[in-house]
């Protein structure tokens, strides 16, 4: 090997092995000073319902009326509740109902449905709230807060079954 | 130690240097943890009947139920919800009623009820949601419609788009 390729050789190989050292210990340096990240947190998702079937028209005389109740225990996610009744109906005429949901006591939603026509204003009832739930026991309440006369809750029409009912789903990382 | 010995030894070391260094490089990178997501699984299954605009779809059950949804539905099993949701059901007639049912394997396990007091005044949603179990393997899962007149479902008007549809989730409970 002649001086001058030995010498090229040399250098070439110096560069390469500083800079595989240099970026090594970068690295090295980098992995030290970033603490690890922490593991990717599960979506946890939790589900409690209370359904009711009915045959026959459940007719409610007055406000208020508890509708659902329902322990859960939250997760410190965020909940979705959904209150479904399949059929709605004033049994008087000119008549305004309100249902509402509440989380340990307090209102937090509240649907609102009336007519003229009594038993000819029934249709589905949906009420439906998504917010924070905390970790721990809660009580989920549905009530016929207020109305103007008698309710059908739900209308039932020829034995057909009607569901009504509270479902709470809860998303959770953790 | 010959001249041409001590070169050969002098740039081996250096090879050898070079390389370790850049393995050592390239064993931390790739040792870097990979973000990673997960979610809950779950499987919904959906049909439209109806999504168009211009058009009434006016169902006529005096005489006998009238089929809105057929699909067949393989369940894994467990708890599971149906949706028939329709963008505006409304009687053409006053003092009319609808009863819309589902079925499961031809047993009706849910209906919602809706009325007309004054007939084409009252556009509003009809919703029926069924929460229940189904086990595991194939359903038959059906939505009729059986009223006393016509109705809308969906009833819409010209360039206003309105859909009729059937979901199927199967929730999926990842609680420990």
């Amino acid at each position: 090997m002649s001086q001058t390729r030995y010498v090229f050789t040399l250098v070439a190989l110096a560069v390469l092995a500083g800079s595989g050292v240099g970026a090594a210990l970068g690295e090295i340096h980098r992995n030290a000073k970033t603490p690890a990240p922490p593991p990717q947190a599960r979506l946890h998702t939790f589900e409690t319902d209370s359904i009711q079937t009915f045959h026959v028209t459940r007719a409610i005389v007055k406000a208020p009326f508890t509708l659902e109740r329902l322990s859960v225990t939250g997760h410190g996610g965020t909940a979705v509740i959904d209150w479904y009744c399949g059929s709605w109906s004033p049994l008087v005429n000119n008549a305004t109902d309100a249902v509402a949901l509440y989380i340990d006591g307090s209102e937090v939603a509240e649907t609102v449905a009336g007519g003229q026509g009594g038993e000819h204003d029934a249709r589905a009832g949906i009420l439906r709230w998504v917010g924070p739930l905390g970790t721990g026991p809660h009580v989920v309440s549905v009530q016929l807060s207020s109305s103007t006369g008698p309710v059908a809750l739900p209308l039932v029409v020829g034995g057909s079954p009607v569901q009504e009912g509270v479902d709470v789903t809860e998303h959770a990382r953790y | 130690m010959p001249v041409t010995e001590q070169r050969r030894t002098v740039l081996l070391a250096l090879a050898a240097i070079a390389l370790g260094g850049w393995a050592l490089t390239l064993a931390a990178v790739s040792g870097r943890p990979k973000s990673s997501t997960s979610s809950a699984p779950s499987a919904i299954e959906s049909q439209i009947t109806y999504n168009a605009s211009g058009h009434r779809r006016l169902v006529q059950a005096l005489l006998s139920p009238v089929v809105l949804h057929q699909l067949s539905y393989q369940s894994a099993g467990g708890p599971t919800t149906i949706t028939w949701y329709d963008s505006d059901l409304e009687s053409l007639q006053p003092l009319k009623i609808a009863l819309v049912s589902l079925y499961v394997d031809g047993t009706r396990v849910a209906s919602t009820v809706k009325t007309s007091f004054t007939g084409t005044d009252e556009d509003g949603q009809g919703d029926l949601v069924w929460r229940g179990t189904l086990t595991r393997g194939r359903h038959e899962v059906v939505v009729r419609v059986e009223d006393t007149a016509g109705w809308g479902s969906p009833y819409t008007d010209p360039d206003f788009p309105g859909v009729d549809e059937l979901i199927i989730d199967r929730g999926d409970s990842s609680a420990p």
